[in-house]
């Protein structure tokens, strides 16, 4: 057991133990009937918990929308079992680690809908099984289911992304953001589904619950549709890679690791998060136009004649009109157009100078360069690092950003990267 | 044009007609101020009606329409349906906006008073609605009948304005009906749940349980709205493919459409739609995805073909039924296990590539030795038919297979 798996474990254990004493604790406070509509609940709430979408190893369900309901009706300790329960048959059916992931979901779980419900008593939210809310009542439930669901949220989204943080080693707030900011918007919405299920419920009884289950599914739904555009937009850039791969075996990884250089630097430069991931799509496709020339002059062991080189500057155009028509693409043309150009005004394209070049294309510039240079090419071995280095700062100012240049040479100087970054999973991660 | 003004008259027609029959059914009490608020809750949702790219309009009123049925007077429920249609018209005011308009407007009123009207034998309207509202649980029979009635009502809604599309572009009724079933089925179930809900939640509610429907419905909105931005992603997939093999050899610019276009008549013709029409489309469009692992000018390709003629697209998630369509059209011989809808999906593709002289013959008789001969006689019949109909150049797949 290595040092991250036992920072992890210790982890769940405190979690675990926090959960099941806080949950005695509220069961002997605020003890609750057991009923055959609490019992309905939890099926309901184990079922979506057993459907739920896998996204970037988290699970992201409506769970806790139907457990915040079964606390509106019957209180904080009923809401906390239930949802606690609601994770065991899920966790059964995992396909690994089964007994730390079951730990885990129950007393997160169980954690999260305490907290969310002793924060909805704390200020006054009433319990309406058996007596649903009037109209002039509402008003006043309003604050604490406010209070519900950011509480529940910020329990449910720090623990998850501890957790994953631990098991990943990525950073906790990386992981918080990446995974959790989406969801704001289908976390309120699910708030109000949780107040419109608990209120049918109370004046319908479990019939109430039956009507619920199409607009359940429909709430889920959004969550696996989200997941599904993402995982297509993904599924496009890899087909798109595997389009340029196969054109230019030599170039293989090429992109990957051109992608992992920019986003470091783009990092370094304090680009946002969408930035950062808009420049990794055009690192990984900005040799896409490469498509329509031939493999005699892409794999030429000489130097190209002025025919040739003509033909090969052609390859940002196509590669824009390529994606133009793109939706979710469309905003990386500009960088794919300009990663020829130099600062001096004597690149391909359009003769930019200076700033008139995109940021994005200069970064991009810089980090398709150095990966040139550091790889093998049918008519020259790789350079060391060194003189590669060496190569960009003679160059800089008159090819390439001089910025951008000595950012990434502090990069590498630091140790930013391996000799040889196993980058596969780059074009996963990249949208 | 003259067809799209035909539609408008129908639907003009089928508006007054409901006018007329619902002004012969039973009066309800109503108050104004319920009638206000149903106004301005199916205002803010006509307001959100979701845009196909085609122009057509996914209306998401329907729902709170039907929980005004269930709680009010028939001819009340047409008049908010009226005016919140003309409120919503004002910041749209465009033209197109009140043809569409008017569709969604016929296709709720006819919905309101077909199902007001046979409710009426049931004795369940308009005691129905004073039932909702006099504070008493339903009986189990009669949630029943309420849940029957929003099925109903959202499924003839629907279908009226599925058809309206359909007419309006020129395509089959039925194949587009069965199409846009298998995609808004959910929406059915969906709108009739929460009109439902809406009914039940506003009894106890009030206002309050009419604003927590409306979150509710845009909920669902949103998520109708993330299916329709896969679809083009979809597309945009598809597109980009087809741009690169054309970028590769520009004499291809416009055949994978083409012979999308006249596979998908011909899928049509065979009595295809849906996934299985979709399915068809994307093999047509992407047929030679493969070549982009070749070069025509480079003698160093036999490696390459190796790895397989679809693996660009193997890892693309809902491209996965089409695979082995492409791999059964580039290596007919070499694939041993394949599906009967995958060989005559395969062969349509085929067969519509040597009709538009872009697949061998050779290439095309391999894949046909392997379908059955009644299946290929019915296929060859399709394609003679769309061939010789001027239908092949205007068609396109199902409303929302095209999206």
């Amino acid at each position: 057991m290595d040092s991250r798996d036992l920072r992890l474990r210790l982890f769940v254990g405190s979690v675990a133990v926090l959960a099941m004493s806080l949950l005695s604790v509220t069961i002997y406070l605020r003890p609750y009937t057991l009923s055959l509509t609490l019992v309905a609940l939890t099926a309901v709430a184990a079922l979506s918990e057993v459907i739920a979408v896998e996204f970037s190893s988290i699970n992201f369900s409506i769970t806790h929308a139907v457990c915040a309901a079964t606390t509106i009706l019957f209180g904080p300790a009923a809401g906390a079992l239930a949802t606690g329960l609601a994770t065991i048959p899920a966790s059964f059916m995992a396909h690994e680690r089964r007994v730390l992931r079951g730990v885990f979901n129950f007393s997160q779980f169980t954690l999260v809908a305490l907290a969310g419900g002793w924060a909805y008593v704390a200020v006054g939210g009433r319990l309406i099984a058996g007596a649903p809310l009037r109209t002039a009542e509402i008003p006043g439930v309003i604050l604490p289911l406010i209070l519900l669901t950011f509480v529940s949220f910020t329990v449910n989204s720090s623990l998850v992304a501890a957790v994953v943080s631990l098991s990943s080693g990525r950073s906790l707030l990386e992981v918080w953001k990446s995974s959790f900011t989406w969801t704001i918007p289908a976390e309120s919405a699910l708030a109000v589904l949780a107040l419109a299920l608990a209120q049918v419920v109370a004046s319908e009884g479990i019939v109430g619950l039956g009507l619920f289950v199409v607009p359940l599914i429909i709430a889920g739904q959004f969550y696996e549709r989200y997941v599904a555009l993402r995982r297509t937009y993904a599924d496009t850039v890899r087909s798109l890679v595997a389009v340029i791969e196969a054109k230019d075996s030599y170039t293989k990884g090429h992109s990957e690791r051109v992608a992992c250089y920019s986003v470091d630097i783009g990092r370094r430069l304090g680009f946002s998060d969408r930035r950062v991931e808009r420049i990794e799509l055009a690192a990984l496709l900005h040799d896409l136009g490469k498509v329509a020339i031939s493999r005699n002059i892409l794999l030429k062991k000489s130097p190209l004649d002025d025919d040739e080189y003509e033909v090969i500057k052609a390859h940002p155009d196509i590669g824009a009109h390529i994606i133009e028509s793109v939706p979710f693409l469309a905003d990386l043309v500009p960088v794919i157009l300009s990663h020829h150009e130099r600062v001096d005004g004597a690149g391909y394209g359009s003769q930019l100078t200076g700033e008139q070049i995109p940021l994005e294309a200069r970064v991009l510039s810089v980090a398709d360069a150095f990966d040139a240079m550091t790889s093998s090419r049918p008519y020259r071995a790789a350079m060391s690092r060194d003189s590669t280095v060496r190569e960009l700062r003679r160059n800089a100012g008159q090819q390439f950003d001089q910025v951008i240049v000595e950012t990434f040479a502090e990069a590498l100087a630091n140790g930013a990267f391996p000799e040889d970054p196993s980058l596969a999973e780059v074009a996963d991660e990249a949208v | 044009m003259k067809r799209s003004r035909s539609v408008a008259l129908v639907e003009l027609a089928l508006l007054l007609v409901s006018v007329g029959l619902a002004l012969r059914l039973p009066v309800a009490a109503f108050a104004w101020p319920d009638l206000l608020w149903f106004v301005a809750g199916l205002t803010i949702l006509k307001l959100s009606d979701v845009w196909l790219p085609r122009g057509d309009t996914v209306g998401m009123s329907s729902a709170l329409a039907l929980g005004a049925l269930l709680l009010f007077d028939v001819r009340v429920v047409l008049v908010m349906l009226l005016l919140a249609g003309m409120l919503a018209l004002v910041p749209k005011g465009r033209n197109r906006m009140w043809r569409a308009a008017l569709g969604a407007l016929a296709a709720e009123g006819v919905s309101v008073v077909v199902c007001a009207a046979l409710l009426v034998p049931l004795g369940l309207h308009p005691s129905m609605g004073l039932l909702l509202r006099s504070g008493h649980a339903l009986r189990p029979e009669q949630y029943l009948f309420v849940v029957l009635v929003g099925l109903l009502f959202a499924g003839l809604e629907f279908g009226l304005l599925q058809i309206e599309i359909a007419v309006g572009n020129g395509q089959p009724v039925r194949a587009s009906l069965l199409g846009s079933l298998s995609y808004g089925g959910w929406l059915i179930a969906a709108q009739a749940s929460v009109g439902v809900l809406a009914a039940l939640m506003y009894r106890t509610m009030g206002v309050w349980g009419l604003a927590v429907s409306v979150v509710m419905i845009l909920v669902m909105r949103q998520s109708f709205v993330l299916l329709l931005e896969i679809r083009q992603a979809y597309n945009a997939t598809i597109d980009v493919l087809i741009r690169a093999m054309e970028a590769q050899s520009p004499g291809r610019e416009g055949v994978a459409e083409r012979n999308a276009e006249l596979c998908t008549a011909v899928g049509r013709e065979t009595g295809l739609h849906g996934h299985a029409l979709e399915r068809l489309r994307y093999a047509a469009l992407l047929l030679g995805v493969g070549s982009l692992e070749t070069d025509p000018e480079c003698d160093a390709d036999a490696s390459v073909l190796a790895g397989g003629p679809a693996r660009i697209v193997e890892g693309v998630e809902f491209l996965s039924d089409v695979v082995p369509v492409l791999r059964l059209c580039d290596s007919p011989r070499e694939t041993t296990h394949a599906r009967r809808s995958d060989l005559a999906c395969s062969y349509t593709v085929m067969a519509v590539g040597v009709a538009t002289n872009t697949v061998g013959h050779e290439q095309m008789l391999l894949v046909r030795e392997r379908v059955s001969p009644r299946v290929v006689r019915e296929i060859d019949r399709a394609l003679a038919a769309v061939l010789d109909s001027d239908s092949a150049r205007t068609a396109t797949p199902g409303v929302m297979g095209a999206l």
